[in-house]
């Protein structure tokens, strides 16, 4: 004590900040060091119950290792599926490409909350297609026993912010899924309806994982229609059933096409024990957009035209009306506002590289971790969201236009979604897909 | 001249109003031009929310484009950094400009000089206007609070009942046509309320609950959760006050009591200035809509800047200029044509391009004025503030601003005498009352009294008011007794503000100002604006007595400060913007200080006659019928509610009327 | 003890804030490196005494190493022997916590007021991380992580925002 007083005093107070920041900067160092000399991760199809974490904790050591969660839930979900909801064991992923990967089997949101809040059918069971889509079945992809109905209804990022249209001036799509837990608890509890809602006491609570099972897990996904200039060897794909939905905006007539899409955005929310405000894992193609800041090296992108001077402003969308049905919308130019940490692109590189090596010219090197979000003080009394780090994080699909870091604005996957309610007003558990009740 | 006749509409303004009409109108197929001085409304509002987390007086204004502070350097002259009007493209009047009234540099507002020989008692004197307004895609409502009360069938004829004001055309028949489009407003906005609530303030004032909220009507959303404060109000049961009932009903509101389309309110208490999630509607939500119909287009950046008229006294092209940069140069010019045109640029600038629409024949004093009438009778709710502190913790700064009013006030046998008002229970402890919890943490820390919480000051009642007894004056405190000190006031901070009724008064008027002008070269408003009858002044006096009262009632402690004399002569610095006084039957003076309520009413106002109305009850002028206006500006009297609601209702009522005349 | 922890600590023992609650182990925000960057250089310019803060930040430390309790040291530090400007310092330092402002006093002793203060943000992070919001169990206007209907409820207790 002494010792440190007698030193500090003796230096000014503007040296003293910044060997401080010598500190801080030290530390990242090292852990950076760390991961680089690390051998290639392991590839599992194994859904991770919990992380892994390893002392001494620090921002960063926790940061990384729930990068390794986020990589981890990434690999199992998108393992070839032998049936609903369990990976193939016998092939690797990356070698069936095009195949349903787990997630795809889970279910879908249109098929949990239904017109008149009727049930929804059971796990492993779909609804058929939009009737427009007409009665032609899907091309047997796989093997597997059960074929989803993919149907993407969505064109809308939340809170009507903006459709993001792709390089061929075509919207992109989304959709929102859950695994059996979060289901099972939709439907034992009735959340499926308003009526159900507006009879349950509580704010909803899906289950947490334990130390060795998996708890609630849902999934956002964001799809471009493969075309012109695309690269389908560079995607997963999948065929779906591209659906305009009318309930989306005034003026969008029904109309379904049979599409290939490729996967461009990816978000799971897992309810990990002790996480009551759940971890938040975001991946992207890499092709999706270049960062502000950093070098624009790429010949193409899957939502940026390089060298353009007829574009449209960075980060706005298309002016309105919006209708998916269009023929062709001018193109949203988007750029990735906060970049990636400097230890989450060694995280993808090694990853990438243990993809690359079990599967040569696997279609899953192509996507990367953008971060976690996590709570840093999970149990807070004061604070429901628990202090988040990283405090903003975006997918460039999924939250284009509200990318920054502005609080309450910009995004923030646990600060938004605390605030997601049930069509009673409730509490909904951090999702905004119980609202979607009728 | 561009050429641009492909519009059935022009509209004048993307606010509320002019939205609404935008969209009723695309909706029915007709093609829609909006001018819109201002910066087209942004994808994400987080600019907008990191200049109001920055800005370091939370104005109503601070959020928004051009910056309202911090635009030039600070002087001592212009502590703030107001930023000077006549370099900017669309200045507008703010709060910080209230108090910069006479700095033609820092107000945008050209005010006449003060009148000499007068005191705080004079009915002639001159004061700011302390109320405010946007210029930017949606308008004004960007920082509107979201109370949505309708008017009472009373409010509507004043002169026939109270021998005050004016009667609203054709006064019960008016509001009776009103009441669908109240409905169809109040969907449009999304408004939770508390329908039973309501029901027992409509009895009191003899509206026939059957004919207004049918069996089958409710509020589009359930009632916002109340206050803890509320609660505190809620206790009072059995008090009248000059024979009304005095009761808390919880206040109708344009904010999400669930989840839609937006967000369901999380309390941010924040709607003034800007709702973050957007639980709060706001014009862009119509705007939006406006546009989803592919039939309305909307341009940013179009000042309008006059209006020509034809031959045959119709209009037949608006003028706008445009501009690139707040500060730039104009940039372009053209004329916006179409068969009927709407205005809705709000009752500051709606009359200042009458007026400035001064080169057309027979028109030489601005465009639909052969009556005299376009500008005059500039009104708002002149707010009293009282503040206090509660006996026991009732925990403000939390949730809405405000959830709950006494509406039981607004109508009554004194309106022959004085104002009516209704009271709003505000929610953000002594924010605006005492530019808290700035001034109590000064305070405390570094031994001031200007809470008066810390020194050895008293109110009118003659109660100390220092808050620990135990404590001498001017402490200086740190660690827990800070903490203990500074969570005891702040968790127990009362405010009510008196929305008063301010009557028409054709001297309290918009101007074109003969010398300032802004940076395109068009000429600033020169407002003239008194409170020129007692009719207001009294019923100051009422809301203090009622302030005590109330405080007394529920057991709190009164903070209201005694603002002092008005200075009228001086420095300008010196000068006081909206203090004075009045002495009452028992010869007692009164100092007062007034605050706007961001209600701005009556340059434009409807009526029976072409003689003394600028519009006729289907809110089209009287001089060109191809013309009409929207906005608060028709409103002939500002009753007791705020006006948005009605604003709306009458928007949606101006729009059936424009497509039947254009399918006339 | 290193300097960022000293001031911490002196930080905690004016504002009445534990010193987790000023910088958590795992700082998500990490204002006391802001404030105690603007605290130095404000205090250094206004005073002209580039010693000042380390004659504070050093009587703290020892008052801390030699067992004092929090409230002995901070009747030390404010109403001990020390001087106009070391007290004044301190003072602003807990404005600056409170309010994430750079304070401007203008003391008027023998007034009713006492004068009066204006003040400046530092950002707008140092407003949402002022302490005046926890202090009335509430939240910075404008950022709330409460849900719906919060306000109808008690808060959580003083005692969990102070984290005393
Ligand atoms: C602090 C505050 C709180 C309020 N709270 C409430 C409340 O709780 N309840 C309530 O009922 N009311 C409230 N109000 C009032 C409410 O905000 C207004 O009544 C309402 O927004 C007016 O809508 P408007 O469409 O008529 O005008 P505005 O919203 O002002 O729109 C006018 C538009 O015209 C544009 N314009 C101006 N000049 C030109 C020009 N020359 N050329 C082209 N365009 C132009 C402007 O840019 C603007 O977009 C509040 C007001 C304030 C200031
Ligand atoms: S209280 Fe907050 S969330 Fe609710 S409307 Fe106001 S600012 Fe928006």
């Amino acid at each position: 004590m002494k010792n440190s007083t007698l030193l500090f005093s003796a230096l000014p107070a503007a040296l003293l900040l910044s060997a401080c920041n010598t500190t801080a900067t030290e530390n990242k160092q090292a852990t950076a060091g760390q991961a680089a000399t690390t051998p290639l991760p392991v590839i599992s199809p194994v859904i991770p119950a919990d992380a892994q974490f390893h002392e001494p904790f620090s921002l960063e050591s926790l940061q990384h290792d729930f990068d390794v969660f986020s990589w981890e839930s990434f690999i199992a979900l998108n393992w070839p599926a032998a049936s609903v909801g369990v990976a193939d064991t016998s092939v690797n992923i990356g070698q069936k490409p095009g195949a349903a990967t787990v997630w795809q089997t889970y279910k879908e949101s249109r098929d949990i909350f239904l017109p008149n809040g009727a049930t929804p059918p059971p796990w492993g069971k779909d609804l058929p297609p939009p009737s427009v889509c007409g009665d032609q079945d899907l091309p047997v992809l796989n093997q597997i026993a059960k074929v989803p109905n993919n149907v993407l209804d969505e064109s809308a990022e939340p809170f009507q912010t903006g459709p993001l249209v792709d390089q061929n001036g075509q919207y992109t799509r989304f959709e929102i899924l859950t695994n059996d837990v979060m289901f099972n608890y939709i439907a034992e509890k009735n959340l499926y309806s308003k009526s159900g809602q507006e009879a349950f006491a509580t704010e909803a609570d899906f289950p947490f994982g334990t130390d060795s099972q998996v708890g609630s897990i849902m999934l956002k996904a964001s799809w471009k229609v493969l075309g012109k200039n695309d690269a389908p060897e560079k995607f997963h794909t999948t065929k779906a059933y591209v659906y305009d939905n009318p309930d989306e905006h005034a003026g969008v007539k029904a109309a379904c096409k049979l599409q290939t899409v490729g996967l461009v955005g990816f978000h799971i929310g897992t309810k990990l024990k002790g996480n009551p405000q759940w971890i938040w894992s975001t991946f992207e193609h890499v092709d999706n957009a270049p960062t502000q800041g950093e070098a624009i090296n790429k010949k193409h992108y899957n939502y940026y035209k390089p060298d353009c001077t007829d574009c449209a402003a960075v980060n706005t969308p298309p002016p309105r009306p919006w209708n998916p049905g269009n023929a062709y919308t001018q193109p949203t130019q988007v750029m990735r506002v906060i970049p990636l940490d400097k230890p989450t692109k060694e995280l993808n590189a090694s990853y990438q590289a243990a993809l690359e090596k079990l599967v040569p010219g696997s279609v899953w090197v192509n996507y990367e971790l953008i971060s976690t979000q996590w709570p840093t003080n999970a149990d807070s009394k004061t604070d429901p969201t628990g202090a988040p780090a990283p405090a903003f994080l975006a997918n460039t699909t999924l939250e284009t236009y509200i990318q920054g870091t502005v609080r309450q604005t910009s995004s923030s996957c646990i600060q938004c979604h605390n605030n997601a309610t049930m069509t009673s007003g409730k509490f909904s558990d951090f999702t905004y897909l119980l609202q979607r009740a009728q | 001249m561009t050429n641009t006749s492909k519009y059935d509409v022009v509209i004048v303004g993307s606010g509320i109003s002019g939205a609404i009409v935008a969209y009723q109108l695309g909706l029915a197929g007709k093609k829609v031009l909006i001018l819109e001085s201002g910066p087209t409304v942004p994808a994400d509002r987080s600019g907008y929310m990191e200049t109001f987390y920055k800005a370091n007086a939370k104005t109503p204004e601070s959020p928004y484009p051009p910056a309202t502070q911090g635009a030039v350097p600070s002087s001592a002259n212009n502590p703030l950094g107001l930023p000077n009007p006549a370099g900017e493209n669309i200045p507008r009047y703010t709060v910080l400009q209230v108090g910069a009234w006479q700095k033609k540099d820092q107000c945008y507002f050209d005010y006449p000089a003060q009148v000499e020989g007068i005191d705080g008692t004079s009915l002639n004197a001159n004061f700011a206007f302390a109320s405010s307004y946007e210029r930017l895609g949606g308008g004004t409502t960007w920082h509107w609070l979201g109370t949505c009360l309708r008017l009472f069938p009373e409010d509507f004829k004043m002169k026939t009942l109270y021998g005050q004001g004016e009667d609203w055309p054709g006064g019960d028949a008016f509001y009776q046509s009103l009441v669908p489009f109240y409905e169809t407003a109040a969907k449009e906005i999304g408004v939770s309320g508390d329908k039973d609530a309501m029901e027992k303030l409509y009895r009191q004032f003899y509206v026939n609950p059957e004919g207004i909220y049918g069996s089958d009507y409710n509020f589009p959303m359930p009632g916002i959760d109340q206050t803890l404060q509320d609660e505190l109000y809620a206790g009072i049961t059995d008090m009248t006050y000059e024979g009304n009932p005095v009761y808390v009903t919880p206040t109708p509101q344009g904010r999400n009591s669930r989840p839609d389309e937006r967000r369901q309110c999380a309390g941010n208490t924040n709607c003034i200035p800007i709702c973050p999630i957007q639980a709060k509607y706001d014009a862009t939500v119509t705007l939006a809509r406006a546009e989803q119909t592919g039939n309305v287009e909307i341009r940013y950046q179009h000042v309008a800047c006059n209006i020509r008229l034809d031959d045959k006294q119709q209009v037949c092209g608006i003028d706008y200029l445009t501009y690139d940069q707040p500060n730039g140069i104009a940039t372009g010019s053209g004329t916006a044509v179409a068969e009927r045109y709407v205005l809705a640029a709000h009752a500051i600038e709606t009359p200042k391009l009458l007026l400035m629409s001064n080169k057309n024949p027979g028109f030489e004093n601005g465009v639909a004025n052969s009556s005299d009438q376009v500008g005059r009778n500039l009104m708002d709710h002149v707010m009293y503030l009282g503040w206090g502190l509660a006996k026991d913790p009732i925990f403000p700064y939390r949730g809405p601003l405000s959830t709950s009013g006494i509406e039981s006030l607004r109508d009554g046998a004194f309106r022959k005498d004085r104002s009516a008002y209704r009271i709003e229970i505000g929610n953000e402890g002594w924010q605006w009352a005492a530019d808290d919890p700035g001034t109590t943490l000064a305070d405390f820390v570094f031994g001031q009294n200007n809470s008066q919480l810390n020194g050895n000051s008293k109110n009118k009642q003659g109660e100390e008011l220092r808050f620990n007894p135990q404590l001498p004056a001017f402490s200086k405190l740190f660690g827990k007794q800070l903490v203990n000190t500074l969570n005891g006031v702040y968790t127990r901070q009362l405010r009510l503000g008196y929305l008063i009724e301010q009557l028409p008064d054709p001297e309290n008027r918009v101007q074109l100002s003969t010398t300032l002008k802004d940076n395109l070269g068009l000429p600033r408003p020169h407002v003239t604006y008194r409170l020129a009858s007692d009719y207001e002044r009294k019923a100051f006096v009422s809301a203090k007595e009622l302030t005590t009262e109330l405080f007394a009632k529920v057991g709190a402690t009164e903070y209201t400060k005694d603002p002092g004399a008005p200075v009228f002569s001086g420095k300008p610095e010196e000068l006081t913007a909206t203090n004075f006084q009045y002495k009452d039957d028992k010869g007692v003076t009164h100092n007062f200080r007034f605050y706007g309520a961001g209600h701005i009413v009556g340059t434009y106002r409807m009526g029976d006659s072409k003689e003394t109305s600028v519009l006729n009850a289907r809110q089209q002028s009287w001089d060109h019928n191809n013309l009409y206006m929207v906005g608060s500006g028709v409103f002939p009297t500002i009753a007791t509610g705020n006006p948005t609601l009605t604003i709306a209702a009458l928007a949606f009522q101006a729009a059936g009327h424009i497509l039947e005349d254009l399918s006339a | 003890m290193d300097i960022m922890s000293t001031f911490v600590g002196l930080s905690s023992v004016l504002t009445g804030f534990a010193q987790d609650i000023l910088a958590p182990r795992l700082d998500t925000t990490n204002i006391k490196t802001l404030y105690l960057q603007s605290w130095t250089e404000n205090i250094t310019q206004e005073t002209g005494d580039a010693g000042l803060v380390n004659t504070i930040l050093q009587q703290y430390a020892e008052l801390q190493a030699a067992g004092k309790s929090d409230e002995e040291i901070g009747e030390q530090l404010m109403n001990g022997n020390n001087s106009p400007a070391f007290v004044l310092a301190c003072q602003k330092l807990i404005f600056l916590w409170y309010m994430g402002a750079w304070p401007d006093v203008n003391a008027q002793p023998g007034t009713e007021t006492g004068g009066f203060t204006t003040s400046s943000l530092l950002s707008a992070e140092s407003y949402t991380s002022g302490l005046v919001w926890q202090v009335m169990q509430a939240h910075p206007m404008g950022d709330s992580n409460y849900r719906y209907g919060y306000w109808a409820e008690q808060p959580p207790a003083l005692s969990d925002f102070t984290g005393n």
